[in-house]
């Protein structure tokens, strides 16, 4: 056989022929491109757990760094969002996990245990986000919460001067004194408060506002001022008796250095309440050798503590009495000695869609307490805020320091999670940084990556692409021992187990680099690159869809091929 | 060494496929053939066999799976029956055509309708003429051999190679079988290095437009691969006696020497006038037996040196082609034509669908065959 110059390839007779048909010139000039009429686009989508995080983080991409075992980038992509992950992995109720696609499959990726493991080794490795340079700009944030202390540290970080204040002595907020150490061990929060402040931030403790500060007078020795003053004036019960002695707030209970141990003989505690305060309230108290009933309003299922908590408790020993409408506080000496109760019946929803308790006539109930806890929700502390600044319990800036003073968190209605406070908080500090000329952190950093913000549902996931991979589940502490001591309640992954279930990761909508498009196009027409640097090289792609059909985490769509 | 195990026919294709290394594995099931894929797949579980399994949606993709996994180099096996091998046809004649050292079992099964799952020719015999080497076996100890050679035949020849078996028959009856182990069978599979083989670091294209001058180039090569195959199962199956101290080629004949009369038969319908021809011996008759084992290629010039000797040769089919006579006695009275005083061909057709072929029926072949002129279309034997 002979290929002559012009191309045509010359026999020299029949045996000459090869047995089988037979090429090898190239037929890269066949351009099957033409046909198509639509054409697939390689684009990552919103995962749902990024989708439902108040925070705001990029749940997907720090899963997979750390499944990697890579620490250190992971540590990055979550302190770029969240300076707490040890925390909000111990106490965050992560509406992520709820929307996470392998729950529809084997059992959803337990992302609060991994991102505690990961916030654990963050802390351990030491993984700070660089600051940015100084840049003069001054800013006041008062109120070292969740929200206040998220602020303080992106505008440090971003070049500013921070000055922090706190009606108490200690950063923490609630994070310190409202949330018990067997569900926030102190030490961790203590390590991420103090990582949150090193980049340019000053704690200024035990300044109250309209005790010791004034907003305009911060807004006028600031260039900006955020108020995070959060949520913490107890809610009256509203009943005869509760100036008793024996009468007291949940968050004061809580956030008291040592547990009320000095209780009468009897130690019978009832808590009012149904919320998170209410159930730590509860908690403690039976940790502190007390008989504990906590008295609900509505039914149990419309408790708005954390289920996981309400499991816990009981299995710590508390009672829960639903449908109770606290009456009285019966004292004997000046002292509570019952609370009285009227039952109550489910009536027509409220404006939450919970039914509205309705009392019962004549139906009492009376629980012997020897100390009542008034849990049942916080107020705004409207101390030192002028009257005009607050609309219906929420903190509002006059229109006179609109872009100066910015009010987030609860007080200013934000939505009530650590993780609300923390979203708040960032991005309120992004608002800032960019008219103060500080580097501003990432308002969103799905998009920022190139994500669309569409999500990528159940229906964008190829399940049996995906080894099937049950969950690992955690555990907690025995009941028994635990009620002895303050011990965390809930176990962690060690590295090895938080780096195995964080491989149970779909990635869901995000191209992984898993190379399935390329091996399955019939007409090796997608070029390869780095995980979402993928393309199609149009001049080969027919437009079949094989590679959108069969991308198991949606990173592609097919749209009608553009142009002419 | 090798071990004498227990094992049905199909049981039998599946040691063979493990002990002849194959890569890939692809078949759908059917009846009477899905024992062998089931048996492989435990000798995958165990560790026997390290053959990856292509799950598929029918018999055509089975053998399209093979035949991409052939064209790559791997060695791989199918598996089917009946309406499964029909189904297949196209891709029957693809594998040939691209010249692909595929193996593949076929368990005999009548054809529908009326639906029948005994043991029948016309599915493998309907394949003739696609260009694939073809294999009769005779028992689970041939089926075995015969299974390990194609896959030595196949890379040699770049041909397929079906390995026929009668269903249940063989299929589904256990005999003493013995397996050779991996080292006896040393240096007998090669690795196929055809120049056609694909391979990403010598890309080419494969099946492409050919003009009539060069198709007809390739079917001749086809042809005379099949010529050089004749040359090539013998020269195995003295291999095989050398190793193993058994096994036939082309075909196997009994008491022929001195016979007045020859049987021609293939399958297990071969082993049951082997008996009956013992018993025609005793009482005095001059009878032989002639086993065809290869088809395909058929061994014409084996046939020419053996039958000749006697005054009649008759040929039972278990199958038909219709409007003409059995199969194999088409072939036989064409391997004899324009030989000198060649003896006349009966045809017999019997044990269709499954029916079984007794002693009695071979006497009944012989005896026709001695009071009667041949008649072109054969006789239908039926008790």
């Amino acid at each position: 056989m002979r290929r002559l110059a012009d191309g045509r390839i010359q026999f020299e007779g029949p045996a000459d022929v090869p047995p089988v048909a037979l090429s090898l010139s190239s037929t890269a000039f066949n351009r099957t491109g033409d046909w198509r009429s639509r054409e697939p686009v390689f684009g990552d989508l919103t995962p749902p757990c990024a989708a439902a995080c108040p925070a705001g983080q990029d749940v997907v991409d720090q899963v997979r760094l750390l499944s990697q075992g890579r620490v250190r980038e992971a540590g990055q992509v979550v302190l770029a969002a969240n300076p707490f992950p040890a925390i909000t992995g111990r106490v965050c109720p992560h509406p992520c996990t709820a929307a996470c696609n392998r729950g529809k499959m084997e059992g959803p990726v337990d992302i609060p245990g991994v991102e505690r493991a990961l916030g654990d080794l963050v802390l351990a490795e030491r993984v700070e986000l660089p600051r940015s340079p100084e840049t003069g700009a001054r800013v006041a944030v008062v109120g070292a919460g969740p929200a206040g202390l998220t602020a303080a540290h992106y505008l440090g970080l971003g070049g500013c001067e921070v000055t922090l204040y706190d009606r108490s002595d200690r950063p923490g907020g609630l994070l310190s004194a409202g949330i018990p150490p067997y569900r926030l061990p102190r030490a961790v929060v203590e390590a991420e408060v103090a990582r949150a402040l090193r980049p340019g931030v000053r704690f200024a403790g035990q300044r109250w506002l309209g005790r010791d500060l004034e907003v305009e007078a911060l807004s006028r020795e600031f260039d900006a001022v955020l108020l995070a003053v959060g949520r913490h004036a107890p809610r009256r019960l509203g009943v005869p008796g509760e100036g008793a002695s024996g009468v007291v707030d949940g968050l004061e209970l809580l956030s008291a250095r040592e547990p009320p141990l000095a209780a009468p003989a009897r130690r019978r505690a009832v808590v009012v309440g149904g919320g998170n305060t209410a159930l730590d309230c509860a908690r403690s108290l039976r940790r502190a050798g007390f008989e504990v009933t906590v008295a609900y309003r509505r039914g149990r299922a419309d408790m708005p503590a954390f289920a996981d908590e309400v499991q816990e408790a009981l299995e710590e020993g508390v009672a829960l009495e639903d449908w109770l409408l606290p009456a009285e506080v019966v004292t004997r000496e000046g002292r509570a000695s019952a609370l009285r109760c009227l039952r109550a019946r489910p009536g027509e929803p409220d404006g939450s869609g919970r039914p509205r308790p309705v009392p019962v006539p004549g139906s009492e109930r009376t629980l012997d307490a020897d100390l009542v806890v008034a849990a049942a929700g916080e107020e705004l502390d409207r101390g030192g805020l002028p009257e005009s600044w607050v609309e219906r319990g929420r903190v509002v800036p006059g229109p006179a320091f609109a872009g100066r003073v910015l009010a987030i968190g609860d007080c200013a209605g934000a939505g009530g999670t650590v993780a609300h406070a923390i979203g708040e908080g960032r991005r309120a500090a992004a608002a800032l940084a960019t008219g103060l000329g500080c580097a501003a952190p990432a308002t969103n950093l799905l998009a920022e990556r190139g994500a669309a913000p569409e999500v990528a549902g159940f229906e964008r996931v190829r399940p049996a692409w995906h080894r099937p991979a049950v969950p690992w589940a955690r555990g907690r502490e025995d009941a028994v021992l635990r009620r002895q001591d303050e011990r965390e309640v809930r176990l962690g992954f060690t590295r090895e187990e938080a780096l195995r279930e964080a491989s149970r990761c779909l990635a869901c909508g995000t191209c992984a680099g898993c190379e399935l498009c390329y091996q399955l196009c019939p007409d090796r027409a997608v070029v390869r690159g780095a995980p979402g640097a993928y393309s199609v090289d149009a001049s080969r792609c027919k437009g079949c869809g094989v590679c959108v059909e069969e991308c198991p985490r949606g990173a592609l769509a097919l749209r009608e091929r553009g142009g002419a | 060494m090798g071990e004498d195990r227990l094992l049905t026919g199909n049981e039998a294709v599946a040691w063979a496929v493990a002990r002849a290394g194959v890569q890939v594995a692809a078949a759908y099931p059917i009846t009477p053939q899905t024992s062998i894929i089931e048996t492989l797949a435990s000798l995958v579980q165990k560790g026997i066999s390290r053959a990856e399994y292509v799950p598929v949606e029918s018999e055509h993709s089975a053998l399209a799976a093979c035949i991409g996994a052939a064209q790559a180099g791997a060695r791989a096996f199918t598996a089917t029956s009946g309406q499964g091998l029909a189904l297949m046809h196209e891709l029957i004649h693809w594998a040939a055509g691209a010249r692909l050292p595929v193996v593949l079992a076929a368990v005999n099964r009548a054809l529908a309708p009326g639906w029948n799952i005994w043991a029948d020719q016309n599915d493998t015999l309907s394949q003739r003429d696609t260009g694939w080497v073809q294999i009769y076996c005779e028992n689970a100890q041939d089926v075995l051999d015969s299974t390990i050679q194609a896959f030595a035949l196949a890379p040699r020849l770049s041909l397929p190679v079906m390995v026929v078996l009668d269903a249940f028959f063989l299929s589904h009856t256990a005999e003493p079988v013995s397996v050779p182990a991996p080292e006896e069978l040393g240096g007998l599979i090669p690795t196929w290095e055809a120049p056609w083989r694909i391979d990403v670091d010598r890309p080419k294209a494969v099946g492409g437009l050919v003009g009539p001058a060069e198709y007809e180039s390739m079917r001749a090569k086809l042809a005379a691969a099949h010529q050089a195959a004749l040359g090539e199962i013998a020269d195995l199956s003295d291999v095989w006696r050398r190793r193993f101290g058994r096994g036939v080629g082309l075909i196997d004949c009994h008491r022929c020497e001195d016979a007045d009369e020859i049987l021609v038969a293939s399958g297990t319908a071969a082993s049951t006038a082997r008996e009956a021809v013992d018993d025609l011996r005793a009482r005095g008759h001059r009878a032989g037996l002639v086993r065809v084992r290869t088809f395909r290629p058929f061994p014409a010039a084996a046939l020419r040196a053996v039958l000749p000797v006697a005054g009649r040769v008759a040929v039972l089919d278990r199958n038909c082609s219709y409007g003409a006579s059995g199969i194999f006695c088409q072939e036989v009275r064409a391997a004899l034509s324009g030989v000198r005083d060649s003896p006349p061909v009966h045809g017999f057709i019997a044990g269709m669908g499954g029916r079984d072929v007794t002693p009695r029926t071979v006497e009944a072949a012989f005896q026709a065959a001695a009071v009667a002129e041949p008649v072109p279309e054969g006789t239908w034997l039926r008790e």
